[in-house]
């Protein structure tokens, strides 16, 4: 760069360059000239010119100075930025000022940069954070009581994190909010850092639960009955009086937060709560100890060995007419949209084979809580069973519930979408509870089975409001709420192959606003519009912007609506299990392979002043949907697969008992998702001993394998088909 | 046309302009003052480290703007400094610091790259205990509080 800028005077005299009198080029004129030389230089000129070339290392201590006190704190974070996240460990330990500095928030933020990380999106203020306190602990050298005990939090309760973790969702935060303590915010880049780093390098606290046993206690708490599931593993169940199951019906698992619903056979529901890391090491201080020091191998993550705790289980009273769960939904709208609301009752619904569901409601008790956990009930709220105009629907297959709107797809087709609503007036004998309501708001009857299925549920915020300060104002001006859900499907056609549509419907509580459906473009038209839509759009806090990334010419968008009619479906083989979450639909196959679907929606066209989005046209034009990629790396069938909606990050499970990681690389290529790692989950199975040892033979012929992922930002949550639920802890 | 640069110890350091303008600071100096043969006072760095320096840029006098870095695998964070770099950087750890200040006080970032690259692998592969020997630290924890750092960056430690 010096040479690049030379200016022309320089530039000029380059042609007669001056013969260099000694071989490096210096010739101190007036060496041992009539200028004084002072003592202290002399001595150190003798020293350094003495020995300048002699290899490091052979030097007497008294020489030797510590770099992160010696330079500014500039050049000592340039070195330290040098150093691994194991190396930068090491360091921490060295003494205050280093501890200081391996914790410097610019630090973490620049290697976060540079290994490449993907910023979550939603979190696009955290980079202003440390410009407010650009250097993180208090500028002496020691550790202060206020930082002791941030460090001690650090430790015992997921402190740092929990500021992450509470607002993750919040599209407008300002990540790490200065009026929070300083140890959170200067942690936030740190954690994200360590996140990531363990997302990639599979270091995953592991805890597992069997629902096996969990019948188990069942039967003799709850259910004299006994539970069929561990019966038809034993191959000797069937017609075991009312509670036969259809095997189609694995427990089924949810979480969200630290929160772990489990729906078994038998109607039963469990609530877990998953702990955290940091807890889990509280607990056994020990092992910890030992682990570190020998190093485990890669393929064994640590294991913890305290168990989630087990909160509730409930079993449906309704007996005889509730046929098995077929769904469970959670109420997903604490964490879309404005600040969570993890403290009060959270919500869950329960979908039955008949058609019918249940709502429940949880206290997930208060996670900042360091103390014993509060109990927490679960307990019905409702449910459709009593409501025999709504029994036509078949079995409820797939849900998505933002409290208050819940919509269903049943297996014969039917979409339905609920308000439920609660009732302080009607109140009957319990004050304190309120009586809900549920109304039926839209009924769409479909002429052929969905399946898979999958819904995305999105509260629809109007492209008009300005993201100013103002923004509750124009909330205001909303009259009545607009949501918008996204069906996406597997259709067979008629040759065996198979087809993904997406189905979009906005709807307010009294009319449908429009319900399009749309099938997968052809590869060639989506390429260089989709390449410019998806990343570069600065503003997103527009939900329309954010979860469809528009952003296509409109040209090029209305040449494409034009092709659309005439675009054959992609075909794809069979079809075991579809995900959505904008914009990616992913689904699953038989054939060891995944198939990328990427969705976008042509620009509405902005009109001054234009109240209501959409007024330009009556329709708006369809989103558009195509092809992305095949992913290829699994050896058994996949089996399930889930979107973190923030990374684009893809976890998927397979019959082969693996787990696989997919990242997306690169800023702006999306098309490009690469298998950054691979999770041998059979490594690290304790509580599998049996079938395991039985070998890879018997797990073939029995189907054991994965049959459920989940995944949020900060762990994975899996199903093995004999009912071991794991939970793999990046935080 | 030389340049003479004055150290902090007034010895003077006759170098081609092209070889001094490594230095963005002497660039802009230069610059600012325009054609002039006073010499360019350099009250940061003594004789024997501005030697050095002066070395570092007659080397390097035709290197191309430095690129930076695109790393094909970010995973692979390598250190590593070019051969002849590496020779110019054997010098005592003293040598080393002072002329990683003067680099910086010049504004010479390739020099300032390699001797915190330099540093950096001091560090690199070494227990606690051994940076602390490395440098001089005097280890200001509780074996408390060692432990409980050690914990909390567990989940970074190299395989």
């Amino acid at each position: 760069m010096p040479v690049e800028r030379v200016p022309k005077k320089a530039r000029l005299q380059e042609d007669h360059v001056a013969l260099p009198t000694t071989p490096a080029g210096i010739s101190p004129t007036e060496q041992g000239s009539a200028r004084p030389v002072p003592a202290t230089v002399m001595t150190r000129r003798r020293r350094l010119g003495a020995q300048s070339n002699v290899l490091r290392g052979h030097y007497q201590e008294t020489d030797y100075k510590d770099p992160l006190v010696f330079f500014s704190e500039e050049i000592a974070l340039h070195i330290l930025e040098l150093l691994t996240p194991g190396e930068l460990a090491q360091c921490a330990c060295v003494s205050r000022q280093w501890y200081r500095l391996v914790n410097d928030q610019m630090l973490w933020r620049r290697l976060f940069y540079k290994d490449q990380f993907i910023y979550p999106r939603g979190l696009r203020n955290a980079g202003r954070v440390p410009k407010s306190t650009p250097t993180g602990y208090s500028n002496t050298a020691t550790i202060t009581p206020q930082d002791r005990r941030n460090l001690k939090r650090k430790r015992t309760g997921p402190d740092p994190f929990q500021h992450f973790h509470r607002h993750r969702q919040d599209e407008h935060m300002v990540y790490g909010d200065p009026s929070s303590s300083s140890s959170n915010s200067n942690s936030c880049w740190k954690a994200l850092y360590r996140l990531n780093h363990n997302w990639i390098a599979g270091k995953a606290q592991i805890t597992s639960l069997s629902i096996q046993q969990l019948s188990h206690q069942d039967q003799l708490f709850f259910h004299p009955a006994g539970s069929s599931l561990s019966r038809d593993m034993e191959g000797v169940g069937g017609g075991t009086g009312e509670k036969h199951m259809k095997s189609t019906h694995s427990p089924i698992v949810q979480f969200q937060g630290p929160i772990l619903l489990i729906a078994s056979p038998g109607d039963m529901v469990h609530l877990w709560k998953i702990q955290s890391a940091a807890e889990a090491n509280e607990e056994t201080p020990g092992r910890d100890g030992s682990s570190s020091s020998a190093s485990p191998s890669p393929l064994a993550p640590l294991e913890s060995s305290k168990q989630p705790e087990f909160w509730q289980t409930y079993r449906s009273s309704r007996e005889g007419t509730v046929s098995g769960i077929s769904c469970l939904a959670l109420d997903r709208s604490s964490t879309m949209g404005g600040f969570s609301t993890t403290t009060g009752w959270q919500k869950v619904m329960v979908g039955y084979d008949s058609g019918h569901f249940s709502i429940f409601e949880y206290l997930p008790g208060d996670i900042d809580d360091t103390q014993e956990n509060t109990p927490t009930t679960l307990r019905e709220i409702g449910n459709t069973v009593d409501l025999p105009a709504w029994s036509d629907v078949g079995g409820i297959q797939s849900a998505s519930f933002l409290y208050p709107i819940l919509t269903t797809c049943s297996d014969d087709g039917t979409i339905s979408i609920y308000k439920i609503q609660e009732d302080h007036q009607h109140s009957l004998d319990h004050s304190d509870e309120p009586r809900h309501w549920c109304r039926l708001l839209h009924r769409l009857y479909g002429s052929s089975p969905l399946s898979p299925v999958e819904i995305e549920l999105r509260p629809v915020v109007t492209q008009q409001l300005p993201p100013s300060n103002d923004e509750q104002d124009h909330q205001h001006e909303v009259t009545r709420p607009l949501w918008r859900a996204l069906i996406t499907f597997g259709l067979q056609l008629m040759d065996g192959l198979w087809t993904v549509r997406l189905q979009e419907i906005e709807f307010d509580e009294q009319f449908i606003r429009h319900s399009i459906e749309t099938g997968v473009e052809d590869e060639s038209d989506f390429e260089h519009a989709a390449a410019s839509s998806f990343h570069g759009n600065g503003r997103g806090d527009i939900e329309d912007e954010t979860y469809l990334r528009s952003g296509i010419p409109l040209s090029s968008a209305e040449l494409l609506s034009a092709r659309l009619e005439s675009a054959g479906h992609a075909q794809i083989g069979t079809i075991s299990a579809i995900t959505i979450s904008s914009p990616y639909v992913v689904t699953t196959h038989p054939d060891n392979t995944m198939n990328v679907f990427h969705m976008a929606r042509p620009p509405v066209v902005k009109q001054g002043g234009a109240g209501v989005r959409g007024r330009g046209s009556i329709y708006p034009k369809p989103i558009r949907f195509r092809h992305l990629s095949t992913l290829y790396g699994h050896c058994g069938a996949v089996s399930s697969v889930a979107i973190e909606s923030r990374s684009g990050r893809l976890v998927s499970a397979s019959m082969d008992r693996s787990i696989k990681v997919w990242t997306m690389v690169g800023r702006n290529r999306f098309d490009q998702l690469e298998q950054r790692r691979v999770h041998q989950c059979a490594l690290s199975m304790n509580d599998l001993n049996q079938s395991w040892t039985l070998g890879a033979r018997v797990n073939r012929e029995e189907g054991l394998g994965l049959v459920w992922v989940g995944t949020d930002d900060e762990k994975i949550v899996s199903m093995n088909s004999d009912g071991t639920v794991k939970v793999w802890l990046f935080s | 046309m030389p340049v003479i640069l004055v150290s902090s110890d007034n010895q003077d350091f006759k170098v081609d302009k092209e070889v001094a303008e490594r230095s963005i600071l002497i660039k802009n100096m230069l610059e600012d003052v325009g054609e002039s043969d006073s010499p360019i006072p350099l009250p940061n760095v003594t004789a024997a480290v501005l030697t050095k320096v002066i070395e570092y840029c007659e080397h390097h006098r035709n290197d191309p703007v430095q690129v930076p870095e695109e790393t094909d695998d970010p995973r692979k964070r390598s250190n590593d400094i070019e051969e002849w770099d590496m020779k110019f950087m054997q010098v005592d750890q003293e040598m080393l610091f002072e002329i990683i200040l003067a680099a910086n006080y010049l504004d010479i970032k390739p020099l300032l790259d390699v001797g915190c690259k330099t540093v950096a692998n001091i560090i690199k592969g070494k227990t606690p205990e051994e940076i602390r020997k490395a440098f001089n630290i005097v280890n200001d924890f509780t074996p408390e509080e060692e432990a409980q750092i050690k914990k909390e960056n567990e989940w970074a430690e190299d395989r």
